[in-house]
Parts: C-alpha cells; sequence; structure tokens
C-alpha cells in the first residue's frame, strides 16, 4: 500500500486497529509512541488501552503526558486497590483520566505551554519537573473549586481538589521522608508531619489530603491515628475510614494470596497482620473499631488454621529431612525456609491460641537435631578425616536449624557444647 | 574550597588503618572492619552501632560478649583471629573457608565453592597467560594461535609445551622462568591481565564500581529531595574511588605489560606487583555489598531502602593513600548526617530478617 492510500487523521485508527496484532515489536512501539502524544483523545485512549496486553511484555519508554505529574500527589492513594473490598480505596485509579480531561477542558490555554515546557524538560532536571507540577496542582485545584468532576461523587472530588491544593506540601514531606512503607512513625517522620501541619495551617489549607498521603505510606497507618490522637489533633472521618480500609485490603489479601505463599513468607504475612490488627484496635474510635471487627470477623480462625496447616505441623517433617545422610540442597533450602517460618510465627502463634502446638514442633525439631549430632559424634569421632569432615558437616547443619527456629543464643550453647565433646577448637580448622 | 577539620586527625589514615571489611552475618556487625591496634592486638570497628554518627572500636577478643553471633560468625570471628587476617585478601580467604560450613545456608555454601573454583580456574589461566606473553615478544603469530584454546587444559598445555620449546629462541632460561612466571601468576590472578579472556576478580569489581556510579547517579539526577542527596553524596565518594581505582589499575596494566621484564629484574619488580595487587584490593573493599545491594533494588522504593542502607557504610579511602588530603576527610566527615537508628534492641537477637538479607548478600558477593 503506498502512503497516498493510507487513511488520514482519526480515520486511521479503524485502520490501525486492524493491524496492530500484526506489527513486528519494533514497529508495535513506534506506533504506541507516536499515539502518546495524543493519548489524550478518546479514540486514542481507547486504542492504548486495546494495546496494553502486549505493551506490557514490550515496556516501550511511557510517552511523557502531563497526566504523570497531575497525579503525583495522588500516587500512593492510586496504589491502594484492595483485593476483593471494591469500593474502598481512596481514589480508583479509573478517575486519573475523567479528572485530566476535566482540567484540560476548563484550562486549555493555560496547558498549552506547560505541556510543551514539560515534554521539552529532560528527566533530570527534576527541580524543572516540581516547578510544573506546582503550577499545575494550583491550575488543577482552581478548577476542581470551581467545577466538580462531573460522573463521579462530589465528595470524591472535593477530596482531589484538597489534595490538589496541598499537593506541594505533600511533595515537600515526601522529599523529606522517602521512604515508603514508612516502617515506624518516629521522631523525625513526626518532626516532619508536623512541620507540615504548620505550614497548612498558616495558610488556612485543609489538613486531610496531606494526612491521607502520610497514612498511605505508613506501614502501620494506624500510628498516624494514635499519633494525632495523642496531640489533641481531630483524625479526619477519611483518614479513619482510609486506615480501617487498608486493613480490610490487606485481610482480604492475606485470603486472596495465602495458598500460594510459601511458608516463610506466609508466616511474615501473617505476622504482620495480627500485629496490625492489634496495634489498630487500640487506637481506633469506637464506631471504626465496630467496622473493623466486621471486616475482620474469622480472621482469627483463617490464621489459626493457615498457621496450624501451613507452617507448624509441615515443620518438623520439612525440617527432619535435611537431617539425613545424602539430602539434597533442594531439601536443605526447604527445611531453612520451614524453620524460619515456624520462628517467625512463634509471636501469632502466641496470639491466635496456638503456642504449645509450636512449642511442640519447636522441642521435636531440637530433639531430632541432638539426636543426629550424637548420632554424628560416634560417627566421626576416632573415624579417618573424611568421616570427620562428614559428621563436622551434618552437625553444623544441626546447629544452623536449630539457630533458624530458636535463635542465635539456643545454637550458641549447642556449638558451645558440641566443641567441648570434640575436644577441638577452630585453630585446628575444626569445630 | 574545602575546610580542613580539627578531628581530622582521628580519621584513619592509611588502609591498615581504616582495616578490613569482614563480612559478618550479625546485622549489628554488617561491614565492620578488622585491623591491628597499637598494641599489635586485633580490633573491629563497627559503624551505626547505637545508632549515632561515627565507629565504635571493640577489642577482638571480646566482640563475642558484646554483641550476640551467628553461629557463622562465631566461626569467622575465630577464623580472622587464628589466620590474622588484616588485609582483604586474607579476609576473604577466611571467609570463603568459613561460608563453607553451611552455617549462612545453602546458597552462600554453593557460592564459596563457586569462588574457590573459579580462583583455581583463574590462577591457572592467569599463568599461562602470562606465559603467552612471553612467547609473544618472539612469536607474536604463533601467541595468538595459541590464545584460541587457552582456557581448555589441552590449550594450556600446549602452551607450556611451546614455551619450553623456544627456551633458546626466547633466550632465557625456560625452567626458571617458568617458575617465576607461575609464581607471578598466582600473585596477579586476582586482577588478571588486560589480554586474558576474562577480566580478574578485582578487575570486575572496578567494572562494577563504574556501573555502580553511573547508575546511582542517572538516579539521584531524577529525584529530588534525602534520597537524591544521598545518591550524590555516594557518587561523590564511588567517583572519587574509581578514579583512584582506574590510575591504579593503569599502573598496575603497565608494569604487568611485560612479565619478562618482571622476571628478569624479579626482586624489584615482583614486589611492586604484589603492592599494586594489595592496593586494588584495599581501593575496592567494602564496595562489592553496597553495589549488589543497589543492584538488587529493582524500583524506586527499593532504591531509596537500598541509598540509606549504603550510605553510612562507604568505604572512604584514608587520607594518606590520595592526595589531596583534606578531601578525603571531608567526604568522611559528611557521611555522618544521614546516620539513622535501625536495629531492635529489645530482645538482644539478632533480626532474623536482616540475617537473612545478609546471607542472601553474601550468596551473591563471594
Amino acid at each position: 500500500m503506498s502512503l497516498e492510500e493510507l487513511p488520514h487523521g482519526l480515520d486511521l485508527l479503524p485502520w490501525l486497529q486492524e493491524r496492530l496484532t500484526t506489527l513486528s515489536d519494533a514497529k508495535f512501539v513506534a506506533v504506541m509512541e507516536a499515539l502518546g502524544v495524543i493519548s489524550e483523545l478518546p479514540a486514542v485512549e481507547g486504542l492504548i488501552h486495546e494495546a496494553r496486553p502486549r505493551l506490557r511484555v514490550l515496556r516501550p519508554q511511557r510517552p511523557r503526558s502531563l497526566k504523570r505529574p497531575l497525579c503525583l500527589p495522588l500516587e500512593d492513594l492510586l496504589a491502594i486497590a484492595p483485593i476483593g473490598a471494591p469500593g474502598l480505596s481512596v481514589v480508583d485509579r479509573g478517575i486519573v483520566d475523567p479528572l485530566w480531561r476535566h482540567i484540560e477542558s476548563h484550562e486549555r490555554v493555560a496547558l498549552t505551554p506547560l505541556k510543551t515546557e514539560f515534554r521539552r524538560t529532560p528527566v533530570n532536571r527534576p527541580q524543572q519537573l516540581l516547578d510544573i507540577g506546582e503550577r499545575l496542582w494550583q491550575s488543577a485545584a482552581k478548577v476542581l473549586d470551581k467545577a466538580p468532576i462531573s460522573g463521579i461523587p462530589e465528595e470524591r472530588s472535593v477530596l482531589i481538589r484538597d489534595i490538589m491544593a496541598v499537593a506541594s506540601v505533600i511533595e515537600a514531606f515526601k522529599r523529606a521522608v522517602p521512604r515508603k512503607p514508612i516502617p515506624n512513625l518516629g521522631d523525625h517522620e513526626a518532626e516532619w508531619i508536623d512541620q507540615q501541619l504548620h505550614v497548612l495551617a498558616e495558610r488556612g489549607l485543609p489538613k486531610r489530603g496531606f494526612l491521607l498521603v502520610v497514612a498511605a505510606r505508613l506501614e502501620f497507618p494506624a500510628q498516624l491515628f494514635a499519633w494525632l490522637r495523642e496531640r489533641g489533633e481531630m483524625v479526619p472521618p477519611v483518614v479513619e475510614q482510609f486506615i480501617v480500609g487498608r486493613l480490610s485490603s490487606e485481610i482480604a489479601r492475606f485470603d486472596h494470596d495465602a495458598d500460594k505463599l510459601a511458608p516463610d513468607a506466609l508466616a511474615i504475612a501473617a505476622n504482620d497482620l495480627s500485629e496490625t490488627l492489634a496495634a489498630m484496635e487500640k487506637s481506633l474510635g469506637p464506631s471504626s473499631r465496630r467496622e473493623l471487627a466486621a471486616r475482620s470477623l474469622g480472621l482469627e480462625a483463617r490464621i489459626r488454621d493457615t498457621l496450624q496447616n501451613r507452617i507448624i505441623e509441615p515443620a518438623t517433617d520439612g525440617i527432619t529431612a535435611a537431617l539425613i545422610d545424602g539430602a539434597s540442597n533442594d531439601t536443605l533450602r526447604a527445611a531453612e525456609n520451614h524453620a524460619f517460618a515456624l520462628s517467625v510465627s512463634l509471636k501469632t502463634a502466641t496470639t491466635v491460641g496456638l503456642r504449645d502446638a509450636a512449642d511442640r514442633a519447636v522441642l521435636s525439631i531440637r530433639r531430632a537435631c541432638l539426636d543426629r549430632i550424637d548420632e554424628m559424634f560416634r560417627r566421626g569421632a576416632g573415624g579417618a578425616k573424611l568421616e570427620r569432615d562428614q559428621a563436622e558437616q551434618a552437625i553444623f547443619r544441626s546447629v544452623r536449624l536449630i539457630e533458624l527456629v530458636e535463635g542465635v543464643s539456643a545454637a550458641r550453647e549447642i556449638m558451645t557444647d558440641a566443641r567441648r565433646r570434640f575436644g577441638i577448637g577452630a585453630s585446628q580448622g575444626r569445630i | 574550597m574545602i575546610r580542613r577539620n580539627s578531628l581530622d586527625h582521628l580519621l584513619p589514615s592509611t588502609f591498615e588503618e581504616r582495616g578490613a571489611t569482614v563480612p559478618f552475618t550479625t546485622p549489628a556487625l554488617s561491614m565492620a572492619r578488622v585491623r591491628r591496634n597499637s598494641r599489635d592486638r586485633l580490633e573491629i570497628v563497627v559503624g551505626q552501632f547505637s545508632g549515632g554518627p561515627g565507629a565504635y572500636v571493640i577489642p577482638w577478643t571480646t566482640l563475642s560478649e558484646v554483641i550476640t553471633l551467628t553461629s557463622h560468625d562465631v566461626l569467622l570471628h575465630e577464623k580472622v583471629e587464628e589466620r590474622q587476617a588484616l588485609d582483604p585478601h586474607a579476609v576473604r580467604m577466611a571467609a570463603l573457608e568459613v561460608a563453607r560450613s553451611g552455617l549462612a545456608g545453602p546458597d552462600v555454601v554453593a557460592s564459596a565453592a563457586k569462588a574457590l573454583a573459579d580462583d583455581e580456574e583463574a590462577k591457572a589461566l592467569n599463568q599461562v597467560i602470562l606465559i603467552l606473553k612471553v612467547i609473544e615478544e618472539a612469536e607474536p603469530a604463533h601467541a595468538r594461535s595459541l590464545m584460541r584454546d587457552i582456557r581448555t587444559p589441552e590449550g594450556q598445555d600446549r602452551v607450556r609445551e611451546v614455551f619450553f620449546s623456544f627456551g633458546d629462541r626466547l633466550n632465557l632460561d625456560a625452567k626458571a622462568f617458568d617458575q617465576r612466571l607461575s609464581d607471578l601468576g598466582i600473585a596477579t590472578y586476582p586482577v588478571g591481565t588486560v589480554w586474558s579472556p576474562f577480566d580478574g576478580r578485582l578487575r570486575r569489581l572496578v567494572r562494577r564500581l563504574g556501573e555502580f556510579t553511573a547508575a546511582v547517579s542517572t538516579w539521584g539526577m531524577e529525584h529530588l529531595g534525602e534520597g537524591a542527596d544521598q545518591a550524590a553524596f555516594t557518587v561523590e565518594v564511588s567517583a572519587y574511588s574509581l578514579k583512584i581505582a582506574r590510575e591504579a589499575l593503569q599502573r598496575f596494566d603497565a608494569v604487568v605489560g611485560s612479565p619478562r621484564q618482571i622476571v628478569v629484574d624479579w626482586e624489584a619488580r615482583a614486589t611492586a606487583v604484589g603492592r599494586l595487587v594489595m592496593r586494588l584490593a584495599w581501593l575496592v573493599d567494602g564496595w562489592q555489598p553496597l553495589i549488589e545491594t543497589w543492584f538488587l533494588a529493582n524500583d524506586d522504593q527499593a532504591r531509596i531502602e537500598a541509598i540509606d542502607y549504603i550510605v553510612p557504610r562507604l568505604p572512604f579511602i584514608p587520607a594518606k593513600e590520595l592526595e589531596p588530603v583534606p578531601v578525603a576527610n571531608a567526604l568522611a566527615r559528611k557521611g555522618g548526617k544521614w546516620v539513622k537508628l535501625n536495629q531492635d534492641w529489645k530482645t538482644g537477637e539478632p533480626d532474623r530478617i536482616l540475617i537473612r538479607r545478609l546471607e542472601a548478600l553474601r550468596a551473591r558477593e563471594l
């Protein structure tokens, strides 16, 4: 087909749509890049949406659009899309395009030079990009103040306006406390939150958008709740709802993923969930506590079953399998995974009433490891070098497994005892 | 201009004073360094011990009383003392031996076995490569053909055969030359030669430091805030180390470029080569776990966490090892501003998840 025969303008889109699947990777990426420049057009957006599965595989460079800096202050809230708990995310990802179209339709003239400036600014000029962002957020807040986004609940539109209005404060906080999730609301983080709250108060701006983002960035958002309460600050309802919603989504994720996780990851997930739940129950207000109780109904029983069936019961067999002669590396890796999982889950086991079962498993593993050490002494003592070396390796393996299950101090006792019995120090190259 | 600080005299002035990094798996000891004190006793320098800036110095013999060590580290602690391992090479060999115990897990055992096998292969290859270089002086075309199979045992045997058969033409005592070239091969294998089919470990590490510097620099330039400041500081330190390491590598390549001359002037030149290898080992000492930490991070949040881990552990070049002195000291002082408390002292037991992370890092870096 010659160039003259090709359809023109928007007529080109259906023609392209038919051929997208047959294009080579390179041509496909080139077409997507070209379309990226006009990605705001609904017809183009549809085309890009269809091409998304292939784009995900090829991962070409994203087209640079002002949509991205516009959504920067929202990114922590967009990222949280709860599994199995629809409607709880604070800002649904689907809001991005309507928001962008809304701002663009009201501020077309002001945005044109900003778009050009943005496309011309290299990615390694973050300060310039931030300046562009700040102008964009101000425009967005102004537009949303005058006209809410149509087709979405007004309260949602007002919330986005509030976030846009304090976007520069949000971004300043993110630069000062860049880790995410923030593992702990410590002095450094509290100082920065305090400072930003003062700035907002001085400027007469709403605090909830900023606090919502802080909550979203915290590993344990309930800490923010407790901190605000301690200072006598009011906790905005949307923040409280978010905290409960976040936990609900973690519960849903746990239920969804539990069967697929290896014992170590499962133990960590159960532990985190149980700790978060305990921390939140302490700090929430009565209505949120009731809501949380409803959402976490039966969770403790599910955690208990998971711990019992996936971690505690299989631990002894999984670990002792590595104590026989000729155990493969895979068996050893699996045993280490079980040992780590059992150790991590001890605290949760106490919470859900499984401590006795867990302790029995630990004891039986310890006994098996000590029996193996005794057996190795019998085999290795007075034996040839090869036998002694093999015995030594097996003893180290037992010590290692005890260390993983019971901790460093328990392993150290056993290692010290083993060395005394063997009568050999490290200077001889042996234990 | 960088102002000289009144506390500069407290900073280490030589590599030996800074100490060699010991790959402990106990989180409180990550990146700790061993050195000899003025009373000729071993001591350990621990950064980030209390969460404050600066470093703690603990007598080597009392270490296990101060910190609860993992079983792996109990052995490593003893092995370092037993071998008086005080330079990067000696510490590495001690660590490899202990790694084989399995006390840091099966992946570390596998990595240690591979590292030792790679060392043996590199030694054998390096010896033959040096012999080939001598042959090349007389028979360049022949040397090129021999190069093709140099990685196979047969190819290496052929090089030796040719070398012995060319003894007269090369105007040297082939047997004596072979012995010295073997010694030279063993001394230089950690770096390897430029004409070798693969890089030696230290040369590879210098290259990796270059990649790390470029990657952190690019990332830092695209961000703002504390993470970007930390990245810029990391690049300042790594670029400086890289520059010095590349200069040292150039000097090494220039000297090793003529193995024949080294053998002829053995007493003076062999010692100089040994010193250059050691200097390179010191220059890159402590970088590998940091580089691996960075490249393991695969998204922005992980990189922010990685840079937070890296900054307090940056290995500064001691003042007397380079000029001008104030630059090194100013860099070392600046690093203190990002020190954060990151250890949980509630139970006295080292954090299991952190131990696991350090073991995973060990498996990658051996």
